[in-house]
C-alpha cells in the first residue's frame, strides 16, 4: 500500500539525515582542529623557505645536485588525498589535475598519500612507487620524515626529471583549490610562489606580511653545500608536512559542507514526503467516508 | 646593551620568540654563541642544547636533535 511505503521512506530519510548531521558535527570539530594546525605550521614554513630563498640569492647560489635542472626523465608525483570519501569534490579535483598532467604526455609515477590516491593509481594503471595510508590528523614529523627520505632516495637516481606534489590547498572553509608544486629540483622562483600561497585569504592569519628580506651576503658555515645537505631534506619534509596539513584541513572543511548540504536536502525531502503522506492518508479517509455514506443512502431508500 | 631578536620555531608550535642577550647553539664544528648585531650567517646545527640568556639574567634551554640557524638584521631564526 502506498501509504505504508511513503511512511517507510520518511523514516529512512530521517535516519539518513541523522547520520549526515552527526558527520557534519564531527567534521566541524575536526576541521577547526586541522585548520588551527595548518595555520600554526605556516610561520615555520615561511621562515624555512625564506632562508632558502636568501641563500639562493647570495654568493654562489644553490650549487647542489638537487638544485640542478635535469633535461629529461620521469615525473614523480606525490599525490595527497584523503583516505575516506563523502567529502565533496576534494579528491576528484586532485585526480582531475593528475589526469591533465598524464594527458599532457608526462611519464608519471605516483607516490600516493591517502587511500584515494592509491585507488586512483591502481585504477589508472600508473606506476606506484610507494603508498602511505591512514595518516592521522595530527601528522607526526617522524612519519613525514620517512616520506621525505623516500622522495629524496628516489630522486637520487637520474631516472627522475622532477618531483612535484599535488594537494588541496586550503583557502577558506568553502574554497579549496588543487595545487601543484615542484619540490625537486629546488627552484627559488617556485619557492617564492609557494610562500605567496601560504597565506589564507581571510581570518586572523591573513594579515601576516610576506616579506622576503633583501639578499644579504651570508657567512655560510661550514660551506654552502653542507648547509644545503641538511636544509634540503628538512625543506622537503616541511613541504610534504605542509601539504598534508592543508589537505587535511581541506578534507574536513569539504566534508562538513557536503554533509550540511545532505542534511538540508534530507529535511527538504522529509517535508515533501510528509505532504505526500498526508495527501494519501486524506484520500483514503475520503474514500472510506464516501463508501459509508453511499451504503447508508442505499439502506435508507 | 643591545638585544638580539630570537625566534625558535618547530613545525607544530613556536618554541621561543623574544629579545635575548645571547644565544648559544651547537654548531656543526662546535658551540657557537651569538650576540646582537652578529654578522649574517646560515649554519646547520647538530643535536644538543640551545642555551638562551635573557636580559634579566635568566637562562632558558631547549634541546634539539637537528636544526638550521639563520641570522640577519639582528634577527636570529632557529628552525628545529
Amino acid at each position: 500500500m502506498a501509504l505504508k511505503q511513503v511512511k517507510n521512506k520518511i523514516i529512512a530519510t530521517k535516519k539518513t539525515g541523522q547520520v549526515t548531521k552527526a558527520m557534519e558535527a564531527v567534521s566541524a570539530v575536526k576541521m577547526r582542529k586541522s585548520q588551527e594546525r595548518a595555520f600554526v605550521g605556516r610561520p615555520y614554513v615561511r621562515s624555512a623557505l625564506n632562508i632558502l630563498s636568501r641563500l639562493s640569492a647570495s654568493q654562489d647560489g644553490l650549487s647542489h645536485p638537487f638544485a640542478e635542472v635535469r633535461p629529461e626523465g620521469k615525473h614523480l608525483l606525490v599525490m595527497v588525498t584523503s583516505d575516506k570519501g563523502l567529502a565533496g569534490s576534494v579528491n576528484s579535483a586532485v585526480q582531475k589535475r593528475v589526469d591533465e598532467i598524464i594527458a599532457a604526455g608526462d611519464s608519471v609515477e605516483i607516490l600516493a598519500i591517502g587511500r584515494k590516491a592509491v585507488e586512483y593509481a591502481v585504477r589508472e594503471n600508473v606506476t606506484l612507487v610507494g603508498d602511505y595510508i591512514n595518516v592521522a590528523d595530527g601528522v607526526s614529523l617522524v612519519e613525514v620524515t620517512s616520506m621525505a627520505d623516500k622522495v629524496l632516495s628516489l630522486y637520487e637516481s637520474p631516472k627522475y626529471q622532477k618531483v612535484s606534489i599535488i594537494y588541496q590547498n586550503f583557502l577558506s572553509t568553502f574554497e579549496q583549490v588543487p595545487t601543484l608544486r615542484t619540490v625537486l629540483p629546488l627552484n627559488p622562483d617556485e619557492i617564492k610562489l609557494m610562500m605567496d600561497g601560504i597565506k589564507p585569504k581571510s581570518g586572523k592569519w591573513s594579515e601576516i606580511e610576506n616579506s622576503v628580506g633583501t639578499p644579504t651576503d651570508y657567512l655560510v658555515e661550514p660551506s654552502s653545500e653542507e648547509v644545503l645537505n641538511t636544509l634540503i631534506p628538512q625543506l622537503v619534509a616541511i613541504i610534504i608536512y605542509h601539504a598534508l596539513l592543508e589537505s587535511k584541513a581541506s578534507e574536513h572543511s569539504a566534508r562538513m559542507v557536503a554533509m550540511k548540504n545532505a542534511t538540508d536536502k534530507s529535511k527538504e525531502l522529509i517535508k515533501s514526503l510528509t505532504i505526500k503522506y498526508n495527501k494519501a492518508r486524506q484520500a483514503a479517509i475520503t474514500a472510506e467516508v464516501s463508501e459509508i455514506t453511499a451504503g447508508v443512502e442505499a439502506m435508507g431508500s | 646593551m643591545k638585544l638580539l631578536n630570537l625566534t625558535i620555531s618547530r613545525v607544530d608550535l613556536p618554541v621561543f620568540d623574544g629579545e635575548v642577550a645571547s644565544v648559544t647553539v651547537p654548531g656543526m664544528s662546535g658551540e657557537m654563541t651569538i650576540l646582537a648585531n652578529h654578522t649574517s650567517i646560515i649554519s646547520p646545527l647538530k643535536g644538543g642544547t640551545i642555551l638562551i640568556k635573557k636580559e634579566n639574567g635568566e637562562d632558558e634551554s631547549v634541546s634539539i636533535t637537528s636544526g638550521t640557524l639563520e641570522m640577519s638584521d639582528n634577527h636570529a631564526t632557529i628552525l628545529i
